[in-house]
């Protein structure tokens, strides 16, 4: 990356404008011709510095699904095999192992659950509670209540 | 704000991936039977609106010197949040903060130039805030990442 690419990346980070020709607007903002920009980008892409050229969403706005942060207090040689038997629920996005904070918080997995609503959300918890074997009490359902900050990554 | 089948279908197409040409609008309407002006006044209004934050690269963390990261859980005061809140999104390293329905009720994803400066980063925020407590909750282990892009299950309004 020099230069330049990193002007171009930081142009649009925030969002391209929505006009006809976004990338000859970048590229006049920057000096640059529309084709250098396109070429640039196609170039960053290709190297892997960004995943995708995309369109954020807002998920909660358009009302995507209920979304459950569900922590679970797994023995310590347990938590694998726990990890394993979650990640297999497809409602399951996300599954993570992280240190338990023994008396503060004695949660060691962390599963997303993707679902229609909050019930079904809680009911997909349940069932996978019965798979790994645990009890009501060794794990619970968090919600976000607000969203405070999401951007991505800005360099 | 009521969306139809064509902003639903516009949205889906889009955030897979947004074409680097020199009228990707006129290229994403021919796709879906709508003309160019058309797709940009649908994509300016959901972006009003919200549903759409915006049209960009999503960078890797790498690519920008972020070797390191963590997931922070703050417990605090609720009257407190907010001004917690603002202290810690001016952090470029914080991408994501949640306040959440737990004990601990602020919960923010941070990254770092490495482990050290992660730690500091979190000492510095703990100090200019003055929670109860936080807790530092690092990734030991991924079991499944599935980034769903799929809208098939988007709902009106």
């Amino acid at each position: 990356m020099d230069e330049i690419d990193r002007d171009i990346l930081k142009e649009v980070q925030d969002g391209i404008p929505l006009v006809k020709r976004p990338y000859e607007e970048v590229a006049s903002r920057l000096d640059l011709e529309e084709e250098e920009v396109l070429t640039r980008l196609e170039k960053l892409k290709d190297e892997g510095v960004y995943r995708r050229f995309g369109a954020s969403l807002n998920h909660r706005k358009i009302g995507f699904k209920a979304n459950a942060m569900v922590v679970w207090d797994i023995e310590e040689e347990r938590v694998d095999e726990a990890g394993n038997i979650a990640s297999a629920f497809e409602e399951v996005t996300h599954c993570y192992r992280r240190p338990k904070k023994e008396g503060k918080w004695d949660y060691s997995l962390y599963t997303m659950i993707h679902s229609d609503s909050k019930e079904k959300c809680e009911k997909i918890a349940e069932k996978i509670a019965d798979s790994i074997g645990v009890e009501e009490e060794d794990y619970q359902a968090v919600y976000s209540t607000r969203e405070l900050k999401k951007t991505g990554v800005r360099i | 704000m009521k969306i139809d089948e064509t902003d639903r279908e516009l949205m889906k197409r889009i955030q897979k991936d947004f074409p680097l040409r020199r009228r990707p609008f006129r290229e994403i309407g021919e796709e879906l039977g709508i003309n160019e002006v058309e797709a940009i006044e649908r994509i300016s209004a959901l972006s009003e609106e919200g549903l759409i934050r915006n049209i960009s690269p999503k960078i890797r963390s790498s690519e920008v010197g972020y070797e390191a990261s963590t997931l922070v859980a703050v417990k605090i005061e609720d009257e407190r949040i907010e001004e917690a809140a603002e202290i810690i999104n001016r952090y470029d390293g914080v991408t994501h903060n949640y306040e959440r329905t737990a004990d601990y009720n602020l919960w923010f994803t941070l990254h770092a130039e490495t482990e050290e400066r992660l730690n500091a980063l979190i000492e510095e925020i703990e100090q200019r805030i003055e929670p109860e407590d936080v807790l530092n909750l690092p990734k030991e282990k991924k079991y499944k990442l599935h980034v769903d892009l799929d809208l098939e299950e988007v709902k009106d309004g």
